[in-house]
This record gives structure tokens, sequence and C-alpha cells, in this order.
């Protein structure tokens, strides 16, 4: 049993934890709303498209065809990474910047994987799901402004925490789920807050948690890219540049063979955050669903198109491909998202009762509300 | 009414906690079965709510 004064101390933990965070926590969670449906509402709306249906026609040209294609219509610019889609195998995408290492994408392009024809120009950087998303991934402010919404996702673990632990003491003598109509309205909205808070702890814990290892992504990517990466391409460290580069379709075959029972996620083409000056890499997905969402690096030296070396991921890294699933909700079919967008909803209902529970009794020590509680609890 | 024993004040969190937690992983660690495990025992927090909150207390 906790005592009077523990009580005390957690509770000014939740309020203080919520208090702080309680603003950007709705702001996540309403621009995370339409998120949910990213890939619906971009399909519905033609900001992305489906390859055309070519019945009969089941050959693939060659990805080097594709890439050729992409670089005729930006000479200025340079292939950063070929991308494929589980959801559609006939479509090849070329993402392309000003440099390899320029953070920002200059061109994202859908090709026909099989007649090599030009699909879709992606439209950058602007419309509604474009806004939604930078402000829950940083804000519009980069990445202060994504460590920032991570210390927010820290202090929601903090206030759930808390919260938890204050539940019991306000609940022990009510019945579980109880809810009392026609009192007052902030005992009615005081019992949601709590049966809604228990209801949806587990989840909202998990969005939050696995939320801030997201929002760690640049760190964890670039000491994986300090150490792991930089071993395996130590002895390229004082070779020239790579002039012309290998086959990129070469590369992709012989990734594809080098991990047996994969296929290609992405490739990043040499310069990148996610490559070295000399080499493809090659990331590959496994067939189960859950090695579906890991990725196998493989490495392609750039000049000559042989294999270098393929390790799989340290767990950090493996770390951060489970919390995207875990966060994103898009990983058990459109029922789970669904679900994902009421829990969110529910979510939505415990931050605004929190603030109003405590705009109605800021000024009540922690010990009359449980007095008080207890006395209403015990009315017939 | 008098003050439960904490058990009984846990139960009913405890059993949604696991129930989420199954749910959170059966999803990725199997694809048609985990999907529909994921939808009930995920599904069981919102019809907890859906049943509790409007309920007037007798």
């Amino acid at each position: 049993m906790l005592s009077a004064s523990a009580i005390r101390r957690w509770y000014w933990v939740h309020k203080w934890t919520s208090l702080v965070s309680t603003l950007f926590l709705l702001m996540l969670c309403i621009t995370g709303l339409p998120l949910i449906f990213y890939h619906e509402i971009d399909h519905a709306t033609g900001y992305s498209i489906e390859p055309p249906e070519l019945p009969g026609v089941t050959g693939r040209v060659s990805l080097d065809e594709i890439v050729s294609a992409a670089r005729e219509k930006r000479p200025q610019d340079v292939v950063t990474f070929v991308l494929r889609d589980p959801d559609e195998p006939e479509a090849w995408f070329v993402s392309m910047a000003e440099t390899p290492q320029s953070p920002e994408t200059s061109a994202f392009y859908m090709f026909d994987a099989r007649t090599g024809d030009f699909l879709h120009d992606y439209p950058l950087n602007q419309g509604f799901m474009n806004f939604m998303f930078r402000l829950h991934y940083d804000m519009f402010a980069g990445l202060p402004g994504t460590l920032f919404l991570g210390f927010m996702g820290l202090l929601l673990a903090a206030s759930l925490v808390s919260g938890t632990v204050v539940y019991g003491p306000f609940m022990r003598k009510l019945p579980f789920g109880t809810v009392r109509h026609g009192r007052s309205s902030r005992l009615k909205w005081l019992d949601l807050h709590n049966l809604l808070g228990i209801a949806t702890l587990i989840w909202l814990l998990t969005v939050g948690v696995t939320g801030v290892i997201n929002t760690l992504a640049i760190p964890i990517l670039g000491v994986w890219q300090q150490t792991e990466m930089s071993e395996m391409t130590a002895k390229y460290q004082n070779e020239p540049p790579v002039e012309r580069l290998s086959s990129a379709d070469d590369a992709v075959k012989k990734a594809l063979a080098t991990v047996p029972g994969t296929e290609l996620s992405f490739m990043a083409f040499p310069g990148t955050n996610f490559s070295s000056p000399h080499h493809y890499v090659a990331f590959m997905y496994g067939a189960t669903p859950l090695t579906s969402k890991l990725l196998t690096p493989v490495l392609i030296d750039a000049a000559n198109g042989e294999i270098v070396d393929s390790r799989s991921l340290p767990w950090y890294v493996k770390a951060l491909l489970l919390s995207q699933p875990l966060h994103f909700g898009d990983y058990g079919g459109m029922v789970l998202k669904i679900l994902w967008a009421l829990l969110d909803v529910l979510a939505i209902v415990v931050l605004g009762s929190g603030v109003y529970l405590w705009i109605k009794k800021r000024n009540v020590p922690i010990e009359a509300r449980l007095g008080a509680l207890a006395a209403e609890g015990a009315a017939p | 009414m008098s003050a439960k024993a904490p058990i009984r004040v846990w139960t009913a969190p405890i059993v949604l906690g696991v129930l989420s937690t199954v749910g959170l992983i059966s999803a990725l660690l199997s694809d048609s079965a985990g999907d529909v495990l994921a939808w009930l025992t995920l599904g069981a927090p919102v019809a907890v709510v859906l049943w509790y909150a409007p309920r007037r207390q007798r």
C-alpha cells in the first residue's frame, strides 16, 4: 500500500510530465490519425498511383535502363536510392538528389519494372499529408525538432507510469469501469480519464516508446555508419572515388544470390548515408513476417561489381526497424489500422480530459480529492 | 463499500495489458492467424471502453 506522501509524489510526477507534454502529444495524436492511412490517402488523392495492368507481360527490364532514364530526366542530379515496394511488385522507385549527401530529395520517380516506362513524378514537400507528416516528424525544425518530440515521448512514458501508480488509490473503492454519470461533470471525466487511460495503457506506452526510438533514427544510423560500415569498407578508404559505376542491375542480382530467400527493399547508390563512396549497399528483407521487417545489408564494389561483405545489422538498428511497424500499426491489415485509429482517438480523449481535470481542480490537494472520491464512491 | 484488495483493482488492467501485448506481438510474428489474434486482443481495450463508458452506475 502506498503511503499518502508517496501518492502525492507520484501524482506530482503525473501532473507535471503531462502538463509539459500534453499540447505536443495532442498534436502528435491528431496528425498521427491521418498518417495511419498514409498509403490509402495518397492513392485516393492521386498523389501516388498504381502501375497499369499489363496482362501477359511478365518480363522485367534491366534496372540499368531505369537508372539511365532517371538520369536523363535530371542530368544535373545523382541517383541516391532505388527502391521496391512489396505491395507494388511491378514498380521500381528511384530517388535523386543534387549530391549523394544532400539532405533534400530532388525527385522521386516511379517506373514500370516490366517495360521500363516512366510512370509517375511524386510531388515533393507539398500537400496536406506532407504537412501532417512534417508536423508529426519534426515540426519543420529538422533534427532538433525530431529529438524534441522524442523527449515529449519520454515524458509520455513517465506520465503513463506515474498515472498507473495513482490509478490504484483512486480505484480502491470503485469497481472497474465505474463511470459516475449524473454527479459532477468533473467526477464523470475523472472516471473516463481513468478508464480510457488504463484500457489503452500498453498500446499507448508501446506507440510512445517506439516513437521515441524512431526519433533516434538518424543518430542510430550514424553509429552504424561510423562502426560496422567503416569496418567493412576500411580497406577502400584511400582509394580514389569511383568514376564509372558498375551495373546496378547486376549488383541487385548478386545481392539476391548472396542472401538466399530474401527480396530487395532498397539499394543505396555510392556516397549516401546508407552506403560508402565506393559501394552500393543493397538492403534485403526476409520472407517470414518477422524477418520481412528486418534488413540485411549487402555491400557491392561499385567499381568492379563484386560482392564485398554482408553481415546482419546490429541489435540497435534491428530495434529501430522493429519499432517502425509497432509505431505505425501497418503490419496487420486494414483492421489493425482501424484499431490503431480508434485507440488513437481514445488517447486524444485521455489527454483532453487530463487537461480538463487539471483546470477544474488545480487548487485542491490530492488528499482532499481522494477523500472526496471515497465519500462519493460510497454514496448510494 | 469497503476498500478492495489490490488484486481486485488490478485484475482487469492486467488482463487488458496482457491482451494488448499479445496482439502487438502476434501480428509481427505471424501473418494470417497472428493478424486475426491481434484484431481480437487489441479490440478488447476498445470494446471495454465502449461497454463501460456510457453505462450509468446503478
